[in-house]
């Protein structure tokens, strides 16, 4: 038996001739005063090379009751990550924790309860979703959760991307009745989110835990970016990295790391004797069948799109749209707890319709719940005749808790339509929308809501349409995830196979459908746990059929537990379980569910109650607008439809935001650092943030949303090929440069117009810059410019430009 | 200690919906002194007041279901209490919640008993019994309504506290329907 103890504010014996009137006083909040929750700090390092990444996840609990504690965590770990090891830290006791069957490592943690013994259990609620929960922590001591996750990074243009979630933001639940509350989270179980129980952490509403990461990169690199303000320091070809101030878990840490040298062999493989990964590249050369496409534009107006979220949400609406051509037709739906449609079907691709879609995206308004499945239904919904492409692009925060229901949704009525999705947000929902795009066709593309939105679309309208191959498929070697593929441009392909060989050809299809063949010449050894990822690979692959064939359910089930088993992966169904020898906590303990931060630029009116919250934590971020610096002013004065007689703006301090196109492939690489790491602090490099304003994108922006349907500049040649030249001097072209689309489009145009000079003109010097000549020389484009009734200040806009 | 907990006493092995827990606590609310009206924060917490709470864990999940109702205890009571009582003193609600987390539900109960106790009802209680001596009475704005009396039948009359009793003419009329009752079964 145990002495009962007094809680932590110890109440006084009550004397009624002295009883307090103040409950504060009695349990002990004194005013202003913080007390702490168990999860003091979360430490990261991570180990990045090439393709893969090994992280270890510290989570350090502090026990500040006077009660024995159970801590319980539900965080987010990297939805294609696997966790491998668990250990139990306590002082100098360290217990290395065991993979079991879920139900078989909940036991064992039960009876460490009951017997008093320190454990640690790690279970895996969804792909992203975990609990960490650690049991009789006595008093006034603390604990260590350390684990190790592996991954594949994601690869799309030339950039690997590591994204580390650090919270799970409050995600809408679906569902009209509540079914129960098994879990330790704060929602119910409902009928159409059976397990949301176990998914949704407390909101804290103020303070929050640091976050301590470094992220060790092997080189040598091109460049380098991060989503938070963070610093580096270089080791011959290593790179280090770490948030430079004060970081706390309140939004994903997401670095782009593009190598020295592109690989551009066909297909790269990796092995450690057991296991492949081959990374397929897009076929060199093979452009994508142009096929008319019918694009459904589905975006999400939900209360949690709020302020930046929905800013960006349209304002990558709108950069989709302008990327349209001639012959695509479109249709616009946003969603809330209703669908809206701006029309009630597919419509051409004209000026008219343009301008009328923009006016309609610029009304909507935030509001609501987050009902995906009506919206998704209704986009699928409607007949593409053959020889044309139908085409959903879904812009979203991914907030919500149905993913299975989705994932079903989309497989059973896409009907042939591709999904891409397009996630924006700090602490987007990467599960639910990479996973969508997995079985929707497509890509999926994730953006900060302050990122260079406009970029990132620019890179979907690259894949948007057909892929470059299709049914991609190894000759030999068992696959994690046995489906053949599509492959888009920009986008390899990772291909995770069980055994090894020395050359292995993959078989797919062009995009007039005739059979290609891609060989994996050699294969690199590596030292990496290849099986883990594969077994990863192939439960996610399960968990689809999981949610495909429901009727197959307990045998899928038993699939899982023997994969994950065998290669010692938690997942849905298996979990680690770590128990101490002896005995460390006998008394009463608590409970206590480690609340978690509101993300970064979430609004906190759409939660409810914000005047019981208190001041609001979460400042509202409004985006920049599009055209804040000088020289975006400048162009949108020159291009903007019905500029009228816009006379050139004052020039004066020109020099100063010059900047060049041939610097372009080294304005973002990373300056070389002689300092040892340990000196970083004094004088810290900070890295390239994804999204700080470039003038530079402020023009091709510009350029880009207000082009007319049609390809040209408000229908005038002039203009037109003042554009056009604008572009090819900021390093675009018909085939290379990000504005691939917009440079076409204007030829196009300028093409029907060869009978004036200044069409020829542009079009011969477009001609020779993608025959490998030189930029526009200086005079070249002052003729070009000076003819046109705004000659001079395009002139001196251009040569800003340039 | 029993004493000061009184009120509270009933609701120890209690299972309330969300309707009687909204209910029970708007009735205790005015026994700690939070009343409707003063101010929105002090206002009796509504379905969507406790979904709010449940949010940011300062009120545990159900007990269990009740087929589709969820069912509530005596800790999901005493969290609402504390956290009504709090916010009145005027504490911003992220404090509120770092001092309840992990707070054993004896001692919500030590401390609420306490404050029912401290803000008169307790004392008032003895006053009546005849025990607590006047002149150490709370301070003197909780100075206690004064008592009714009722006569309900010849030779038998009761004394209600307002203070406690939030319809002291339905509970005189229940009291004399019972007597007219017993009368009538022999």
């Amino acid at each position: 038996m145990f002495e009962s103890i007094d809680p932590i504010a110890p109440t006084v014996a009550i004397d009624t001739a002295t009883a307090p009137r103040d409950l504060g006083g009695l349990l002990g909040l004194v005013a202003g005063r913080e007390a702490a929750f168990p999860l003091r700090e979360l430490r990261v390092r991570a180990d990045l090379a090439g393709n893969c990444c090994r992280t270890i996840v510290e989570q350090v609990f502090d026990n500040p009751y006077i009660e024995g504690l159970e801590a319980v965590h539900i965080f987010p770990l990297p939805p294609d990550g696997a966790v491998t090891e668990l250990e139990l830290r306590a002082g100098d006791v360290i217990v290395r924790g065991e993979c079991r069957e879920r139900e078989a490592a909940e036991q064992a943690f039960d009876e460490a309860r009951r017997q008093g013994r320190r454990a640690a259990l790690l279970t895996a609620e969804r792909a992203d979703v975990h609990t960490v929960r650690v049991t009789n922590i006595p008093p006034g001591t603390s604990v260590r959760v350390r684990l190790v996750i592996v991954e594949r990074l994601e690869e799309a243009d030339g950039a690997f991307l590591w994204r580390f979630p650090t919270v799970i933001a409050p995600r809408y639940l679906p569902g009209s009745e509540e079914i129960g509350h098994a879990g330790a989270g704060v929602l119910p179980d409902t009928d159409r989110v059976p397990d949301a129980s176990r998914l949704q952490p407390p909101l804290r509403l103020a303070g929050g835990v640091t976050l301590d990461l470094e992220a060790e990169i092997a080189g040598p690199l091109a460049s380098l970016e991060s989503s938070l303000h963070a610093v580096r320091a270089t080791f011959g070809d290593t790179v280090r990295v770490a948030p430079s101030g004060r970081a706390t878990l309140n939004r994903d840490f997401v670095l782009r790391v593009v190598p020295a040298a592109s690989d551009t062999t066909m297909v790269r493989g990796y092995t450690d004797g057991a296991f492949t990964l081959a990374i397929v590249n897009p076929p060199a050369g093979v452009e994508a069948a142009r096929v008319p496409r019918d694009v459904v534009l589905v975006v999400d107006i939900s209360g949690s799109m709020e302020g930046a979220k929905l800013d960006a949400a349209k304002q990558a609406v709108r950069a989709v749209l302008h990327g349209l051509d001639r012959s695509d037709r479109f249709r616009l739906i946003a969603f809330e707890s209703s669908v809206h449609a701006h029309t009630p079907g597919l419509v051409d691709f004209s000026q008219r319709s343009l301008e009328k879609a923009d006016r309609w995206v610029a009304a909507l308004r935030s509001m609501g719940g987050t009902e995906m499945a009506p919206a998704l239904t209704e986009a699928f919904s409607g007949d593409t005749p053959p020889g044309r492409l139908r085409t959903v692009v879904f812009i979203t925060d991914g907030q919500a808790w149905n993913e299975p229901e989705l994932t079903a949704l989309v497989v059973r009525e896409r009907r042939g339509a591709l999904l891409f999705t397009v996630g924006i947000d700090t602490a987007v929902n990467e599960s639910l929308l990479s996973r969508l795009a997995r079985v929707g066709g497509g890509t999926c593309e994730l953006v900060q809501p302050q990122g260079d939105i406009e970029e990132a679309i620019v890179r979907l309208e690259a894949r948007i349409g057909s892929p470059v191959a299709t049914a991609l498929q190894p000759r030999t070697l068992e696959r994690a995830r046995p489906e053949p593929q599509p492959v888009f441009s920009g986008r390899p392909v990772p291909v995770l196979l069980r055994g090894a060989a020395e050359s292995i050809i993959f078989d797919a299809r062009d995009p007039a459908g005739r059979p290609i063949e891609l060989t994996m010449g050699e294969c690199r050894r590596v030292a990496f746990p290849l099986g883990a990822l594969w077994a990863r690979e192939r439960v996610a692959w399960l968990e689809d059929r999981l949610v495909i064939e429901s009727e197959r359910k307990s045998e899928l089930r038993a699939e899982i537990v023997a994969v994950a088993l065998e290669h010692k992966i938690a997942s849905r169904f298996t979990a680690f379980v770590a128990v101490e020898e002896r005995v460390s906590h006998t008394g009463e303990r608590v409970t206590v569910v480690q609340p978690v931060e509101l993300p970064q630029m979430w609004s906190e009116s759409f939660l409810g109650l914000p005047d019981m919250a208190g001041p609001p934590m979460a400042s509202r971020v409004a985006a920049a607008p599009p055209s804040s610096g000088r020289l975006g002013r400048v162009m949108h004065a020159l291009f903007a439809p019905d500029s009228g007689d816009v006379r050139g703006p004052s020039f004066e301090d020109a020099e100063e935001s010059s900047f060049q196109a041939d610097s372009i492939a080294e304005s973002s690489a990373p300056e070389p650092l002689e300092a040892a790491y340990e000196d970083y602090a004094a004088e810290p490099p900070v890295l390239p943030q994804r999204g700080s304003s470039d003038p530079r994108r402020e023009i091709e922006t510009m350029l880009a949303t207000t082009q007319d349907a049609n390809g040209s500049f408000g229908g005038r040649v002039d203009r037109t090929a003042a554009a056009l030249v604008a572009l090819l001097c900021l390093g675009h072209t018909r085939r290379k440069g990000t504005r691939r689309r917009v440079v076409e489009k204007a030829a196009r145009w300028l093409s029907q117009h060869r009978t004036e000079a200044l069409a020829q003109l542009a079009l011969a010097l477009l001609d020779r810059v993608e025959a490998g000549g030189e930029l526009p020389r200086r005079d070249e484009a002052e003729l070009l410019l000076g003819a046109g009734a705004q000659g001079e200040a395009l002139n001196r806009g251009l040569q800003m430009a340039r | 200690m029993a004493a000061a907990a009184f009120p509270l006493d009933r609701y120890r092995d209690a299972e309330l919906t969300l309707e009687d827990l909204v209910a029970a606590a708007a009735r205790l609310l005015r026994r700690l002194d939070v009343r409707p009206g003063d101010g929105r924060i002090a206002q009796a917490p509504d379905a969507r007041g406790i979904r709010y709470y449940q949010t940011v864990g300062v009120l545990d999940r159900p007990l269990r279901y009740d087929g589709r109702r969820a069912i509530y205890g005596f800790r999901h009571l005493l969290q609402l209490l504390a956290v009504k009582r709090l916010q009145q003193e005027g504490h911003p609600l992220h404090l509120i919640q770092q001092s309840l987390a992990g707070r054993p539900t004896a001692a919500l109960e030590q401390a609420l008993g306490a404050m029912l106790a401290g803000l008169g009802q307790g004392p008032q209680r003895q006053q009546t019994q005849g025990h607590a001596p006047q002149a150490e009475a709370p301070e003197a704005e909780v100075a206690p309504a004064p008592l009714i009396a009722a006569r309900l039948a010849p030779g038998v009359t009761i004394t209600i506290d307002p203070a406690l009793v939030s319809d002291p003419d339905a509970l005189i009329a229940r009291a004399t329907a019972i007597l007219t009752r017993s009368d009538k079964e022999p």
